[in-house]
């Protein structure tokens, strides 16, 4: 299986290079272009993975990208060096994540789900601002939201159960978790 | 007129083979009520066991309480008479099921008071003490008889042959 | 009338305990940002072990592991429910801090509000500006407003700063420290106090104060203040060892009224078993004064006791074989109308030993009992006496007929001290008894099914004539003539006298049950004795029952209807066509009813009519009465009237007594109050001395 062509979208530069990687790809009319198979889009620290994605791009130079997954995916490093929660790695997942370049903000639907040192939040829409690395999430209709926050360290003693386990990422090839 | 010699009612099946429990923190001697309930359990043809054993109905006597309170009293403020109340709770079990009970009887008999005659008066005193609890007995078997076995249909008086 | 006063909160199902480290949020909307500030919004709600929180709006700050609830909300742990306007929650120290709050206890029904409310690890709560209350939310019958209250659940304690207690607003209670229990654990603390007014005592109040110095003994300390006597201090200690139990009371007053002479009461019973088969039962009275009771006592049951019994008494039981009982006894006198000719004899002490074989020849056994007294009296004849008495008994029982007789004898001797000179030192009585009993049962069942039975007895006595005239009087007595007596088998009570018998007494008993549960509807008894001959035997100074039939007695117990019931026990007199003795009541009772009206006669002795009430009337009142009068004296003797008004949270009782209360005739009249603030205090037995037992049945 050939690994997908990758296309150095250096036009997508919001967050630095964007390297968009997948089994297949193919061009929709319009500027949209539609990934299929082991699709990931990555920038320096940020890597969305799923089954499918499909990436609108702008007049700009930024772009919407779609990606469903069963669930797809969403990891973002910690910022080296800081402090407190910017310290800590992000994980999330969701059956269908959004990312628009040009807010920021990427929107996991559909079971989402979202991991920060050993936090949790579970919830129907997350909407995480890549920048400020903040999360706001909303039960939607009739369903809540739930944060689960474990225990500091220090105080219990006890492995505070790490992040689900970081996978580094494969470029291609791999079967997403 | 219908009367017949008693005896030709057998004892409810549970009470053919029984134990008497007697809860009494700190005595030794057997109270009345137990002595007279064991005879009349005996005479009536049961079998009473010294313990308990399985398939042996047991007959639980607590809280058996003696107080004496002033009934009447005189122009001089002092007691001219007294009232023995005698209390008993029992019950009736077996393999650890509840056949009867529990329940209570309370029984009261009147004295007068002569305070000239304190310890003759205490003699009666314990002498009505134990003819409350020889009475109670009886009356506890003839309800623990009805609660535990519907009274058999009478059957024809037996010849009873009395010297 | 509830139990307890039903707070809001008991709608909301009780938090299930749990450990769980970790902190849950839920909310409908939640924004987190990166220097871990987390906002929650709608409907929020919060986990930390078990405590919760809900409100609409909440955030939390994870670099300082705090919670800030700026909208109203409700908090939950378990012992405590805060509804606070605004509250704030460390989760690492685990202590909350609430403004503006509410709180409940779930456990105790009670509620309250505070100005601030602090929250330790422990759960231990201080209330600033508080107000404490168990009456239900929409009634404030009587709250404690405090500067300060501390609720330790692990102590059960609530304790109040400068606290005041008010009852529908008035102030009646002001205490810079107070201390209230918040659970239902033996707690040392407060009793409800009693107030009260008695011409004998002038103002009366009791405080009393529980210690529970340990789970098996505890003592309660009541200081009674009396405007005419002073102040009364009254300690009663209950204990609980391995193999015995017993109370011990000590009252002591310096007496105003007599010019402080120190009058007091002490007490003591105690019960145990030294070993399996050897029990002792000691019980001690003493009074420094004889009109003791009759001017502090404060109830008729008290003031009409006439000998204070001081006993130790020791009983071994070899199973089935005999029995040993040692009595050292003394009694002390404190009727101020007796002689001290008449005050009963010490034994110093009594020994007997009763045993009987276990089993029968020919449905004979043998027995025996053997009896020593040392019998002490001051400036009276005194003497040791020895009874000895051996007898073979007949019992044979075929339930349809029963025959029981007895042959006794009897021989006791005497060793007398202080008699008058000439009188022998040394005197002894020997004789023989026998009886004969003979009974029959007869059944029937009716056609509803009801067990009717019919016992007739017969009983023969004979005992010869033996002079006891020069034989001292030490615990012989004239028992009352009733039915136990016609089959007794000596005249007298007590062994000094052994009257001359040669008499027939014959009984009858007719029973009818209730078919279901066996309890008997209907009973009589009727009996009588005929003498042949008349007793010569006689107690100093008795006249001397005449020969032939002797009085009629009777008995009629009939339960009316479910809850009526009519008793009847008389003696009637054949010569003077009279009663001589008749007690007659009618009794009403139901599981919270009770009334009864009796009247009772004794020839020469007594004529009255008694009257026991006690009902719920409407809505929460509640009546207690009894009142005695005597016939014979055209007097009332005892009249108790007690109204008690109780609601969910607060009970009040009042009394009002009117009884003979001395030797003199003189009358007391007093009238008690107590005032219960359910959950303030722990109910003492203050409420029982307010309705004497014996009258709430």
């Amino acid at each position: 299986q050939q690994p997908a062509a990758v296309d150095d979208a250096q036009a997508l530069r919001p967050s630095g290079p964007v390297t968009l990687t997948a089994d297949r790809g193919e061009w929709i009319d319009g500027g949209e272009m539609r990934y299929e198979g082991n699709v990931a889009l990555e920038s320096d620290t940020l890597r969305l993975t799923g089954q499918s994605m499909t990436v609108m791009q702008h007049a700009d130079g930024s772009f919407d990208a779609r990606i469903l997954g069963t669930p797809a995916r969403l990891d973002h490093r910690a910022r080296a060096g800081a402090q407190g929660v910017a310290g800590q790695n992000v994980t999330a997942e969701g059956q269908r994540i959004d990312y628009d370049s040009r807010t920021g903000v990427i929107q996991l639907q559909g079971q989402a789900r979202l991991l920060r040192g050993g936090d949790e939040v579970e919830g129907e829409r997350i909407d995480y601002v890549v920048a400020e690395r903040r999360v706001r999430a909303s039960g939607g209709s009739g369903g809540q939201v739930r944060i689960v926050i474990q225990p500091p360290a220090r105080d219990d003693g006890a492995v505070t159960p790490s992040p689900a386990p970081a996978r580094t990422p494969v470029p291609t090839g791999e079967p997403s978790p | 007129c219908g009367f017949h010699l008693a005896g030709t009612r057998p004892l409810p099946e549970p009470l053919q083979r029984v134990y008497i429990n007697v809860i009494a923190p700190y005595q030794v001697v057997q109270p009345p009520l137990e002595t007279a309930l064991r005879a009349i359990l005996q005479r009536r043809g049961a079998d009473v066991r010294g313990e308990t054993a399985p398939g042996t109905a047991v007959i639980r006597l607590s809280e058996l309480e003696e107080t004496r309170e002033v009934l009447s009293v005189g122009i001089d403020g002092k007691a001219l008479e007294f009232r023995l109340v005698t209390s008993v709770q029992y019950q009736v079990f077996r393999d650890g099921r509840m056949l009867a009970g529990p329940d209570s009887l309370r029984l009261t008999r009147d004295y007068s008071f002569q305070p000239e005659q304190v310890l003759a008066k205490e003699a009666e005193e314990a002498r009505l003490r134990a003819f409350i609890q020889t009475e109670m007995a009886e009356l506890m078997l003839l309800r623990l008889e009805s609660q535990l076995g519907k009274l058999a249909a009478v059957s024809t008086p037996a010849p009873a042959s009395a010297p | 009338v509830e139990a307890a006063c039903v707070q809001l909160d008991e709608t909301i199902p009780q938090i299930e305990p749990s450990d769980d480290p970790r902190l849950l949020l839920d909310a409908d909307r939640v924004d987190l940002d990166v220097d871990g500030r987390s906002e929650l919004e709608g409907s929020v709600r919060l986990r930390f072990g078990d405590r919760e929180f809900t409100t609409e709006k909440l955030s939390y700050d994870e670099r300082e592991r705090r919670v800030e609830v700026g909208a109203p909300s409700v908090f939950r742990n378990g012992d405590l429910t805060i509804r606070s306007q605004s509250a704030d929650f460390d989760l690492d120290a685990e202590t909350g801090r609430f403004d503006g709050a509410s709180f409940v206890l779930p456990e105790r029904a009670a509620r309250g509000e505070s100005g601030r409310i602090e929250l330790d690890a422990e759960g231990t709560a201080r209330l600033d500006a508080a107000r404490y209350t168990t009456c239900a939310p929409q009634s404030d019958a009587w709250y404690l407003e405090a500067g300060s209250i501390r609720l330790d659940h692990d102590e059960g304690l609530g304790t109040a700063r400068n606290a005041r207690l008010r009852f529908f607003g008035v102030p009646i209670l002001y205490a810079p420290w107070f201390q209230f229990p918040i659970d239902d654990r033996r707690r040392t603390g407060l009793l409800f106090p009693t107030f009260g007014e008695s011409s004998k005592t002038g103002f009366d109040v009791r405080q009393p104060v529980y210690f529970n110095l340990a789970p098996n003994y505890d003592a309660t300390l009541t200081p009674r203040y009396m405007s005419e006597r002073g102040l009364q201090l009254d300690a009663d200690g209950r204990y609980l060892l391995r193999r015995s139990e017993g109370r011990v009371g000590y009252e002591v007053l310096e007496d105003r009224e007599l010019d402080d002479e120190t009058r007091a009461y002490t007490e003591l019973e105690h019960r145990g078993l030294l070993t399996r088969q050897l029990g002792v039962d000691i019980r001690y009275a003493d009074v420094s004064d004889p009109a003791y009771f009759e001017d502090l006592g404060g109830s008729i049951d008290l003031s009409s006791i006439t000998h204070l019994e001081r006993s130790a008494r020791f009983t071994y039981n070899a199973p089935a074989s005999y029995t040993v009982q040692a009595l050292f006894q003394d009694y002390q006198t404190i009727a101020s109308n007796l002689e001290p000719v008449d005050d009963p004899y010490r034994r110093l002490p009594q020994l007997r030993i009763d045993a009987i074989t276990r089993n029968a020849i020919l449905d004979t056994r043998l027995g025996g009992s053997a009896e020593y007294v040392n019998f002490v009296r001051s400036d009276s004849i005194e003497g040791q006496r020895f009874d000895l008495h051996p007898y073979l008994r007949m019992e044979k029982d075929r339930v349809a007929w029963f025959v029981k007789s007895q042959l006794d004898f009897r021989y006791t001797t005497y060793e007398l001290t202080g008699t008058e000179p000439g009188r022998n030192q040394q005197v002894d009585r020997a004789l023989p008894q026998f009886s004969a009993e003979y009974g029959l049962r007869f059944e029937r069942v009716t056609r509803s099914g009801a067990l009717q039975t019919l016992e007739p007895r017969l009983f023969y006595l004979y005992i010869p004539y033996e002079n006891q005239d020069d034989v001292p009087v030490f615990d012989s007595g004239e028992p009352d003539f009733d039915l136990t007596q016609l089959f007794a088998r000596n005249r007298f009570s007590g062994e000094d006298r052994i009257s001359d018998a040669n008499q027939f007494a014959g009984a009858v008993t007719v029973r009818q049950l209730d078919p279901d549960s066996g309890v008997v509807r209907a009973s009589a008894s009727f009996g009588q004795l005929f003498r042949f001959q008349t007793p010569r035997v006689r107690l100093p100074d008795e006249p001397a029952p005449d020969r032939g039939a002797t009085d009629f007695i009777g008995i009629v117990d009939y339960r009316l209807l479910d809850n009526w019931t009519l008793r009847l026990d008389t003696q009637w007199s054949p010569e003077s066509a009279d009663f001589t003795r008749t007690s007659a009541a009618v009794r009403f009772r139901t599981e919270r009813r009770y009334l009864e009206v009796a009247y009772r006669f004794r020839e020469d002795l007594l004529e009255q009519t008694d009257l026991l009430l006690s009902t719920p009337l409407a809505a929460g009142f509640s009546l207690l009465g009894r009142w005695r009068y005597s016939v014979r004296d055209d007097n009332s003797l005892d009249a108790l009237a007690g109204v008690r008004y109780e609601t969910c949270c607060w009970a009040v009782a009042t009394s009002y007594r009117r009884y003979v209360a001395d030797t003199q005739g003189r009358f007391n009249t007093g009238v008690y109050l107590q005032l219960e603030l359910k959950g303030l205090a722990r109910l003492g037995s203050g409420v029982s001395n307010l309705f004497p037992a014996g009258v709430v049945e």
